[in-house]
């Protein structure tokens, strides 16, 4: 009896958890991401849309992601390839990021409305269920010029979000609050954080944009705890500079304890050694 | 009598040791090939380590790259046309087929077009380099690297018909690959990527062995080695999210990038273990 009610009683919770999610974020859904180089990097092993992807099946959601990010593309050419790179290939959902190229290309304030609405009544008309993703910040710097012109650019996608009923995942207010955090918790650090260049994110700005994208999809708090166990034991590859003489010394180093190249640079992190 | 033939032997082959190097100042040379010659032309790849190499040697020359990556035999032509004879190269080095054999394209179709780059460079009275291809994988008797071998004594035949010059690559590759085995027996493999392109190690022997064909002698190799020492290479390191987020929290500290601070570990780790000090 008392194992009945436990089943009952995880059944019921299993139930709530899907019913927290937006209903078109099912097993079989199918999600564009269309955007710029943010978004073509999104699909990396790290990068925010695969980690999107892995959020949705640790969580039992078997959707199908749809890469449709093209580098240093803005608004002015995502709107003609909405068609060929979304709407026909049958998606069902549809994340839309763009911005910071429209701001760095100079896209007038105008044609980026103009693109953008109708970007979303497009996919709207097709059934696509959009969510409209805010620019993400252009240098870890909020009082640079670029970033002090994006904030019309992103106060217009509020307002757009509203108008059409999209979801709104505000990601550039969600890095500034990351930033602020980050800086106070590492007062020494001049470099960039997020961002691995001053656009392109380090897995700080994938992982805060996988989480704000889930958010936006309706997961709960312990939902989006499942995703990040299982994006924490993602692994990608991180780059390390070397001469071709230390390249060539530490080969021998490998050679001689018998690793790879690799195998041994990774056993000389402490951090690597103390988790084994 | 036969003391004289000694002398003239002698004479001729101590004139050739002592003779300059084929390669010339100014001379433009076209690296055409497919991904692993498209990656040569990166800082640690075979064509740059070449031209680096015979710059260090007072050797300065124009390099045409002419790389492109997953190239199969039916682009050849064409590609060659556009990236080299356009250009008007005094000597080009052609290293195709690996695409071809992973991408398991037709062998004759092969042939045929490799025969006919061949000829398109005789006829513009370009010199040619004809390089083998490199293995698939380090073990020189894995049936994978049969079709490599079939493929090897194809163009040396083409080589041999054609008055070009045949550049063995995988053999000094697997000689370099068999000493690393005899002297470190735990040896795990570090010239080939799992991706079957070269590694730096790789590319270092490919430059060596073209530069060697070239006409450098062992001193003009040296003195290339230690030009390259001080090139900078990217070394990817797998790590999982986790792990990077330990490794920032580290490194954010000191005002160091996560890739910074993880060169700073290596090498004091390094500092402390390596058996070369």
């Amino acid at each position: 009896m008392y194992v009945r009610g436990l089943l009952f009683l995880s059944l019921l919770l299993s139930l709530s958890a899907v019913h927290a999610q937006n209903p078109e974020i099912r097993s079989g859904a199918r999600i564009a991401f269309m955007g710029d180089s943010i978004t073509d990097m999104g699909f990396w092993k790290t990068g925010y849309c695969s980690l999107v992807m892995k959020g949705l099946e640790a969580n039992g959601i078997k959707a199908v992601g749809i890469p449709a990010g093209i580098s240093n593309q803005s608004s002015r050419q995502m709107l003609p390839r909405l068609e060929s790179s979304v709407i026909s290939r049958n998606a069902t959902v549809m994340t839309l990021n763009s911005g910071v190229n429209d701001v760095g290309q100079g896209v007038p304030l105008k044609e980026y409305e103009k693109n953008m609405t109708e970007m979303v009544e497009r996919a709207q008309k097709a059934g696509i269920k959009v969510y409209l993703l805010t620019a993400t910040l252009i240098q870890e710097d909020l009082s640079n010029r670029q970033n002090e012109k994006a904030v019309d650019y992103n106060a217009f996608l509020r307002r757009l979000a509203k108008e059409k009923g999209c979801v709104l995942v505000d990601l550039n207010m969600e890095m500034r609050e990351l930033l602020r955090i980050l800086r106070e918790k590492y007062p020494q650090m001049k470099k960039n954080i997020i961002t691995v260049d001053g656009l392109h994110m380090t897995p700080f700005g994938n992982l805060m944009m996988a989480e704000c994208v889930l958010r936006g999809f309706g997961f709960s708090a312990s939902q989006i705890e499942k995703a990040r166990v299982e994006w924490m034991k993602t692994v990608s590859v991180e780059p390390v500079n070397l001469t071709l003489a230390e390249y060539e010394e530490l080969s021998r180093d490998a050679y001689r304890n018998g690793q790879t190249l690799q195998d041994y640079l990774g056993n000389l992190m402490i951090e690597k050694e103390a988790r084994k | 009598m036969s003391k004289w033939i000694i002398f003239l032997l002698l004479a001729v082959s101590a004139s050739l040791w002592a003779g300059e190097p084929l390669v010339r100042s100014g001379m433009k040379i076209a690296f055409f090939g497919d991904t692993i010659t498209s990656l040569g032309n990166y800082p640690a790849g075979y064509i740059n380590l070449t031209v680096r190499g015979l710059e260090a040697n007072g050797i300065p020359v124009k390099k045409i790259p002419a790389g492109l990556g997953w190239m199969t035999s039916g682009q050849y032509v064409p590609e060659f046309k556009k990236r080299v004879l356009e250009k008007k190269p005094d000597w080009v080095t052609i290293q195709c087929g690996r695409s071809d054999l992973y991408k398991k394209g037709d062998p004759a179709g092969y042939r045929k077009n490799m025969e006919e780059i061949v000829s398109l460079a005789r006829k513009a009275g370009i010199r040619i380099w004809i390089l083998g291809l490199t293995p698939v994988c380090e073990n020189p008797d894995a049936d994978a690297n049969k079709p490599v071998n079939e493929m090897n004594r194809f163009l040396l035949k083409l080589a041999s018909e054609t008055g070009s010059v045949y550049v063995d690559v995988t053999g000094p590759l697997n000689q370099k690959i068999s000493e690393c085995r005899k002297e470190f027996p735990g040896y795990k493999g570090n010239f080939v990527t799992s991706w079957e392109n070269l590694t730096p190690e790789g590319n270092i022997v490919t430059a060596e062995t073209l530069l060697q064909e070239f006409g450098l002698d062992a001193g003009g190799i040296a003195r290339a080695r230690n030009t390259w020492k001080t090139i900078s290479y990217t070394e990817r390191l797998p790590v999982s999210l986790e792990e990077y987020l330990l490794l920032a929290d580290k490194a954010f500290t000191r005002n160091l990038t996560v890739a910074e601070y993880m060169k700073e570990r290596i090498q004091s780790a390094r500092n402390k273990d390596s058996t070369i000090k």
